[in-house]
């Protein structure tokens, strides 16, 4: 009973959760840089293990999902019927899926009539609001507004392929905003974003970064 | 009297919603054959496609959701019907949840069916689904070993004699997760020389430009304009050209609406506008 409660209090230790995450880093990490047959085969391990973590992670999201909409049918806030309705569905298209396979016709009319129609409405119901949005928000207020501005009518304007055969000028210069200036600007985040992704990975690393291993709330 | 730039500058949004919709019904149901310009892009994916050598192998990363059936499903059937005209061994994967309902849809397709039919596609000796891979940790253990990966399940296809992604000479991703394209990047196209065709919808698009440009991915396309695009360049005109009308209309009202924007803007709102509050001003 004693050893089983020091080794939890190992494990809760803060060293030990970050003795971790450094050695999960450097197996999979060290590979890129050093063709060593041995660290191939670690990183594969712990590749798998990572592969049958996530799927643990999507059963216990199937039950939370159905305890935390439980708990809200009981106490009724706003909108908890569309939970209740999320649960049934869930629970719907495991049952049937399981049962009776994915090629069936309980599950398939479900995947068809309602999870087609409503992922392309999704969609579709976006360009409703970018019109009533850009009526409000594209405006020439001043000289940086209307660099978007800009960009946004040269954009719809090579959308629409009827502009581009009347003006056959628009498409070379909606071209080049996409694949000049969008790209460089892209990179330009994407290295941003990836440098910084970098910093909080030695900051983990380093023990530095609390929250990563739960201690947020005592720093 | 009423102000007509004060109407310009809040339209309604009923009728902003009304005259959209409208325009998108009357677009649907009375196609309008518009002439079309291809972009260079989709040019260029055409003819790399045509490109591809008889039995070179190509490994289709399927992650599309039910949305594409209505926004993209020409180019991506004609592609993948370009690809079958080419005689590619194709090996199929699945990575999304829900992307499988979707492609089996696609290859029930009658085009798709017709030209499996046609070009002698049978499955285990040109064509073979290895079935649904997870994630990041599920590519990265295919990609550099595909037999300990598959646990030699498929021994007697020609994905038997592959070892690692090297044997692969084309990736072909048709899917929007934004993760899914970075680690094909990052596992594909950097440690092995697989070129990646890829397919998006126009929000993703420039976004996979930027790994185009980087050499990481060999053709992007866009699947909504592409669609159309492509049922001109192979010949085979569906529904999405026809529909190319009611996009054009609806990005002209689109532009249309900005410009009575901001003439409403400069003729009343400019003038009424309110003095801006500071933060921590109180809002009375």
């Amino acid at each position: 009973m004693d050893e089983c409660l020091i080794m939890m209090e190992i494990a809760r230790k803060r060293e030990t959760a970050i003795i971790i995450t450094t050695v999960s880093f450097l197996i999979t990490f060290l590979p890129y840089f050093f063709p060593i047959p041995a660290l191939d085969v670690v990183q594969k391990y712990t590749v798998d293990w990572a592969l049958i973590t996530s799927y643990f992670m999507a059963i216990v999201g199937f039950y939370y999902l159905t305890k935390v909409n439980l708990i809200r049918l009981q106490k009724r806030p706003q909108g908890w019927l569309y939970g209740i309705i999320t649960v049934i569905l869930v629970w719907y298209m495991c049952i049937t899926g399981f049962a009776f396979g994915t090629g069936h016709m309980s599950f398939k009319f479900f995947y068809d009539a309602i999870a087609l129609s409503l992922t392309a409405m999704v969609g579709a119901i976006q360009g409703f609001y970018l019109v009533g949005a850009g009526n409000k928000i594209f405006r020439f207020r001043d000289v940086k507004s209307s660099f978007l501005l800009g960009a946004a009518v040269v954009i719809l304007l090579k959308n629409a392929p009827v502009t581009t055969v009347i003006f056959p000028g628009i498409q070379p210069v909606g071209t080049y905003l996409i694949d000049i200036l969008v790209n460089s600007a892209n990179r330009a985040f994407k290295i941003g974003t990836a440098i910084a992704g970098i910093a909080l990975g030695i900051r983990v690393l380093l023990g530095k970064e609390s929250s990563q291993v739960g201690l947020a709330t005592e720093g | 009297m009423v102000n007509i730039f004060k109407v310009m500058a809040t339209l309604n949004k009923r009728i902003l919603y009304l005259t959209l919709l409208i325009l998108i019904i009357v677009g649907c149901l009375y196609p309008i054959a518009l002439p079309i310009t291809v972009t260079p892009w989709t040019t260029d994916f055409y003819n790399k496609i045509n490109a591809v050598q008889p039995g070179e192998i190509l490994l289709v990363h399927w992650g599309e959701g039910p949305g594409v059936e209505k926004t993209m499903w020409s180019a991506i059937k004609l592609t993948l019907w370009q690809f079958m005209q080419r005689r590619v061994k194709i090996i199929w994967m699945t990575t999304m949840p829900m992307a499988p309902p979707v492609g089996e849809m696609l290859l029930n397709d009658p085009l798709i069916k017709d030209a499996m039919k046609e070009e002698h596609y049978v499955v285990g000796t040109n064509f073979t689904d290895i079935g649904f891979v997870y994630m990041e940790s599920g590519l990265v253990n295919f990609v550099k070993d595909i037999q300990g990966f598959t646990q030699n399940k498929f021994k007697d296809t020609f994905v038997g004699k592959l070892k690692d992604m090297n044997d692969i000479q084309y990736c072909y991703y048709m899917g929007g997760d934004p993760d899914a394209y970075k680690w094909l990047a990052q596992h594909v196209s950097l440690r092995f020389k697989t070129k990646i065709f890829t397919i998006s919808d126009p929000s993703t698009f420039p976004t996979h430009l930027t790994y185009l440009k980087a050499g990481n991915f060999y053709s992007c396309l866009d699947g909504v304009t592409g669609s159309a695009e492509y049922e001109l360049l192979t010949g085979k005109a569906g529904p999405f050209l026809g529909r190319m009308g009611a996009i054009s209309t609806t990005s002209l009202f689109f532009a249309l609406v900005i410009v009575l924007g901001n003439i409403g803007y400069f003729g009343w709102e400019r003038k009424e506008r309110v003095k801006p509050i500071k933060v921590g001003e109180k809002n009375v």
